[in-house]
């Protein structure tokens, strides 16, 4: 498989898109800091419905969005051999990654881009480390892909079947604009039923632009800020390094930690006066190599040439810091960004 | 010392001052001679036309080591170097320095005052000396000095230029003076070692930073009533229970009843085993938006003093993080969310041996850039200026830049006309001039940002540091120095401007308070608190040892410039308090109950440092304590220094003598009033 690699200019954000190597082309350049007007922002709500779940839904009842697989064959003769007592299903974001699950076909997270999951039994774990006056909200653990276990056949004591599932796709717009497509579900792991819940879009905008094509969306929610950092389109090759990137940890307040391999993820930030809260990525750029470099790299057409030039990146850690915050005399939060390096740069060594 | 070793000394000196990076300027030759002081100058009025002489940089009121003033289109930087006891100045654009005056005493910090004269502080003087340029760009005039409390450290304008603040660090005092006639129109005592001052915008409150004690004063300038501002970390665990808790109080109270006693005595639990905050030095105020006072601090984590640790604080973690406190200026309550540590650092690829920036830990100097919203720090020991999100609710989590500049950095000056930062290094004595540049992220390698340049001040004739006190202020001050400490603390960090930090550690020994040391070294030896080292040198080496530093990594020229400093260390001038003939009254009474054998002080306090140099038992051992003897501690300048005994078990010097039980000395026979008196004959030690 050929990888087609493009090079951005130096001091710039890394990105590769299908052309031979060139190092000419220039792209914006990163900067430090922004400051955001909050009042300017596009306004939406992401709701958190009230959990009242059905005891069963009928396996006929489906969602678009929602698709649930059995397990593989291979592991169903595992769970037989073993006795295990225990049935998995799995909700995936297409048909086709569902259709193909398990076998040699399946792509995995690629082909469900943009699409992310949220379990809401995370919701009734992490109450108890909340203050009751913190409203409710979907866990910021995303994922492409989710599993339910259940007792086969089931027992008194047997976990409910029926999961509240938060779904989140986030479709790009243009002149920086996007929007976030939630849809809320009941999803039956037994039966591998789906109903509806609730349905709603969040409209963002984009205020910042990091490393790796990292964007930053906000939207305002009533006075509270909900930010969407998506990871770029065109990520550096090989794909083991793509899908890492794709991956984002973030620090959150109250101890939490927001979590997603399926393209971006979405938090909230309060700031009622004299307060403040703050989300921060701490994550790897990757940096193309000089003009003097790039020239030693030979033929584009040669077979190791794209890993040859993977392995004149450089990598540096960064960090970019989104807050929130009111002291009593800021009739609005005041939004920031921030962005510098962490630490040295140093060479690739995959 | 021998002639290789001063040479060796002298060549280290020289290498250690060239660390700046840009092209470095020195100063040309300048006078050494003082300008002459006009004799018997009684008026601190201007003489010279203000339009013939360089006219302050506006809007700065707040005083630095460096105050910037531009003279036809020219920038010029004044320098308080307190190693000269001088002022330099400094063209700034034209990369050279164009003049120094002497003064009399060391300047802490200087600043221009509305009509263009120059006040600066003479920290061992207690004066304020009041200068004004002179006919020539470098010169300087003095116009007249003017006394306040010891020890002055830091100047404030009020925002309508009326009143000129001063703290005193010793003195423990905020004094405010018209700032025209520069007559006193109060003084407020304040809590130990204050340092900046900030005036709110809407002029009501006067913020003050102070160096040690975890907390920032609020001072109401109508009726000088202070408010303490408590920095200690917040746990965000913890402040969710600490929420709960106080809705319970406030639904308890909200019919007139009582808050329950156990939530009360909780939250004082929950308060007192918060980490507490060091090294307030620093003060700026936020800009478009305004509304928040900003303290650069250092959060501590100094261990669980009732047990026993590996070494000084707590052994698994960091004891020491860069930290920005944010204060509401309205309300004067800090953002929680400014005070939380910073979680451990993680991340994908995150490669921890290039990704652990150095952590400022000795902030001296900050400034906000209305500009791009960024507060500026300058850090001793890593040697950078900072820059932060000013807005963030915790700024030391949104770095933004970073700057190497000369050695010793404890002065910046922002000129957002010509978007560039000018910094003034003490240990280097130079200024590097920053172009800020356009806040864009620089990749290193894709191509130089804008340069640094640098310009080192001409030597001077009658230039007092020697090579080894240069070099041991350096090693004091280092931070991320693997010999002195594994966790990159400096000596400085514990010791802020060679005193304490007034904190108790957790220590192999039990809890152990930190000791000042300057002025309070010579003749007090053995040293700690047990009692065991019998010299200076043993000490350090045991304490490098706690530290889990590779003291021994320190090569001995080195380990002898560090003794040279802080045996050089200068005490705080004495206090003048309690002067007059009432209070010359008291002292005596009190130097009689001294020395008295039915109270029994001197009986272990003895001699002229008020220490027999021996191990007692006064019953004050703990549980966690492997002994209960501990060597007597010298009282000298004993009334700076709280809390006291070796676990801090007493805030207040009179606290220690009223303490129960006659276990040290016995004063439970003494009235109300001579305790009084005898409080104020220590005081004077």
């Amino acid at each position: 498989m050929r990888f087609h690699v493009h090079i951005a200019r130096l001091g710039v954000a890394c990105a590769f898109v299908a052309a031979p190597a060139s190092a000419s082309e220039t792209q914006a350049p990163l900067h430090t800091s922004a400051t955001i007007n909050f009042t300017r922002l596009p306004e939406g709500h992401v709701p958190f419905p009230e959990m009242k779940p059905p005891a069963h839904i009928p396996a006929g009842e489906q969602l678009a969005g929602f698709y649930l697989t059995g397990m593989p064959p291979d592991q169903e003769r595992m769970m037989r051999l073993t006795n295990a007592h225990m049935g998995i299903s799995y909700l995936l974001t297409t048909e086709a990654a569902a259709r193909t699950y398990g076998t040699a076909s399946f792509t995995g997270n690629e082909a469900a881009a943009d699409t992310c999951l949220a379990d809401g039994a995370e919701v009734a774990r992490r109450r108890g480390m909340t203050a009751d006056d913190t409203p409710p909200t979907w866990p910021t653990r995303n994922t492409s892909q989710l599993s339910f276990q259940f007792d086969a056949p089931p027992t008194p004591d047997s976990q409910p079947d029926v999961h509240a599932i938060h779904s989140e796709r986030f479709v790009a717009g243009v002149d920086g604009r996007a929007t976030l497509e939630l849809v809320d579900a009941w999803v039956d792991g037994r039966t591998r039923g789906v109903r509806l819940l609730n349905r709603s879009t969040l409209p963002l905008s984009r205020v910042f632009v990091g490393p790796n094509e990292l964007e930053v969306f906000a939207a305002r929610d009533g006075e509270a800020l909900q930010v969407v950092l998506h990871t770029g389109k065109t990520l550096p090759t090989p794909r083991f390094v793509r899908d890492r990137v794709r991956q984002l940890v973030v620090t959150l307040p109250e101890q939490d930690i927001g979590v997603s391999d399926c393209g971006h993820l979405r938090f909230a930030l309060r700031a009622p006066p004299g307060e403040g809260q703050m989300g921060t990525v701490q994550s790897t750029a990757f940096l193309p190599p000089s003009d003097e470099e790039l020239a030693t790299l030979g033929d584009p057409a040669a077979s190791d040439h794209d890993m040859k030039l993977f392995r004149m990146m450089r990598q540096r850690a960064f960090q970019l810091s989104i807050s929130a915050s009111s002291s009593s005399a800021d009739p609005h939060p005041i939004v920031s960004v921030s962005l510098s390096w962490l630490g040295r740069e140093r060479g690739s060594d995959f | 010392m021998k002639i290789d070793r001063l040479v060796s000394l002298g060549a280290l000196a020289v290498i250690v001052a060239a660390t700046a990076c840009g092209a470095a300027q020195t100063g040309s030759a300048v006078p050494a001679t003082p300008i002459p002081v006009a004799k018997g100058a009684t008026s601190c009025g201007r003489l010279h036309s203000p339009t013939t002489t360089p006219t302050p940089i506006t809007g700065v009121r707040v005083g630095s080591t460096i105050a910037l003033a531009t003279l036809n289109q020219q920038t010029l930087a004044y320098t308080a170097d307190e190693d000269d006891n001088a002022v330099h100045v400094v063209d700034v654009d034209a990369h050279h320095e164009l003049g120094e005056t002497a003064l009399d005493g060391r300047p802490s910090q200087l600043m221009f005052l509305p009509d263009g004269r120059l006040a600066v502080l003479l920290r061992d003087r207690a004066q304020i000396a009041v200068l004004e340029p002179g006919a020539n760009a470098g010169d300087l005039e003095t116009r007249c000095t003017v006394d306040v409390a010891n020890e002055p450290v830091a100047l404030a304008l009020t925002p309508n230029d009326a009143t000129l603040l001063v703290t005193s660090g010793w003195g423990r005092a905020l004094s405010a003076f018209d700032a025209s006639k520069l007559t006193k129109s109060f003084e407020v005592p304040l809590a130990r070692e204050p340092r900046a001052v900030i005036v709110s915008d809407d002029g009501r409150f006067a913020y003050v930073s102070h160096a040690v004690g975890a907390q920032a004063s609020r001072v109401a300038l109508a009726d000088q009533a202070v408010t303490p501002i408590m920095l200690r970390e917040k746990d965000p665990g913890q402040e969710i229970m600490r929420r709960q808790l106080q809705k319970q109080i406030a639904e308890a109270t909200k019919n007139g009843g009582a808050a329950p006693p156990w939530v009360v005595s909780q939250l004082e639990a929950m308060d007192k085993r918060a980490h507490p905050s060091c090294q307030g030095y620093a003060l700026a105020k936020s800009v478009d938006p305004g509304g928040r006072i900003l303290a650069p601090q250092v959060l501590v984590d100094n261990g669980e003093i009732e047990q026993r640790a590996q070494g000084y604080g707590n052994d698994q973690t960091p004891t020491e993080e860069a930290d920005v406190a944010v204060i509401d200026a309205t309300t004067g309550v800090p953002m929680a969310s400014s005070l939380e540590r910073t979680q451990q650092r993680g991340g994908w690829g995150i490669d921890r041996r290039t990704a652990q920036m150095p952590e400022c830990i000795l902030p001296r100097a900050a400034v906000v850039d209305p500009k791009t919203k960024s507060l500026f720090v300058s850090c001793l020991g890593i040697d950078e200026v900072v820059a932060y999100d000013s807005l963030a609710a915790n700024p030391a989590r949104a770095e933004r830049r970073r700057w190497p500049v000369s050695s010793g950095p404890n002065g910046i000056a922002l000129e957002s006309a010509k978007n560039r930062a000018v910094v003034w290094s003490q240990f280097d004595r130079a200024v590097d001039v920053i172009d800020l540049g356009n806040s864009e992220l620089h990749d290193d390698k894709g191509g130089p940002g804008p340069a640094t340049v640098r310009v080192v001040m001409a030597p001077n004739a009658t230039h007092k540091l020697s090579p080894a006190l240069a070099l041991g202020r350096l090693l004091f001050h280092s931070v991320g120095d693997g010999r002195v400490a594994r966790d990159g603390r400096a000596c400085a960090s514990c010791h802020p401007d060679g005193r304490d930090d007034s904190l108790v550690w957790a220590t192999p020994e039990g809890p152990r308070r930190s000791i000042m040391l300057a002025g309070r070294l010579e003749g007090t030896a053995p040293y700690s608190w047990s009692g065991r080292e019998a010299d200076l040198r043993a000490h350090l080496t045991t304490t490098f040892d706690r530290l889990n530093g590779s003291g021994g990594g320190l090569k001995s020229l080195e380990l002898e410039a560090l003794l040279v400093y802080v045996e050089s260390l200068a005490p705080p001038s004495p206090s003048s308090r309690g002067s007059g003939n009432d209070g010359d009254v008291k002292v005596q009474q009190g130097a009689a109950f001294f020395a008295s054998p039915s109270v029994g002080c001197a009986g272990c306090h003895s001699g002229a440092l008020a220490t027999d140099n021996r191990r007692h038992d006064v019953g004050s051992k703990t549980d966690a304590d492997r002994s209960g003897e501990f060597n007597t501690p010298s009282l000298h300048l004993v009334s700076g220094a709280g809390p006291y005994f070796h676990d801090g078990r007493y805030k207040t010097l009179h606290e220690v003598l009223i303490q129960p039980g006659d276990k040290m000395g016995h004063t439970s026979q003494l009235s109300e009033r001579e305790i009084d008196a005898l409080e104020a004959y220590v005081s004077t030690l």
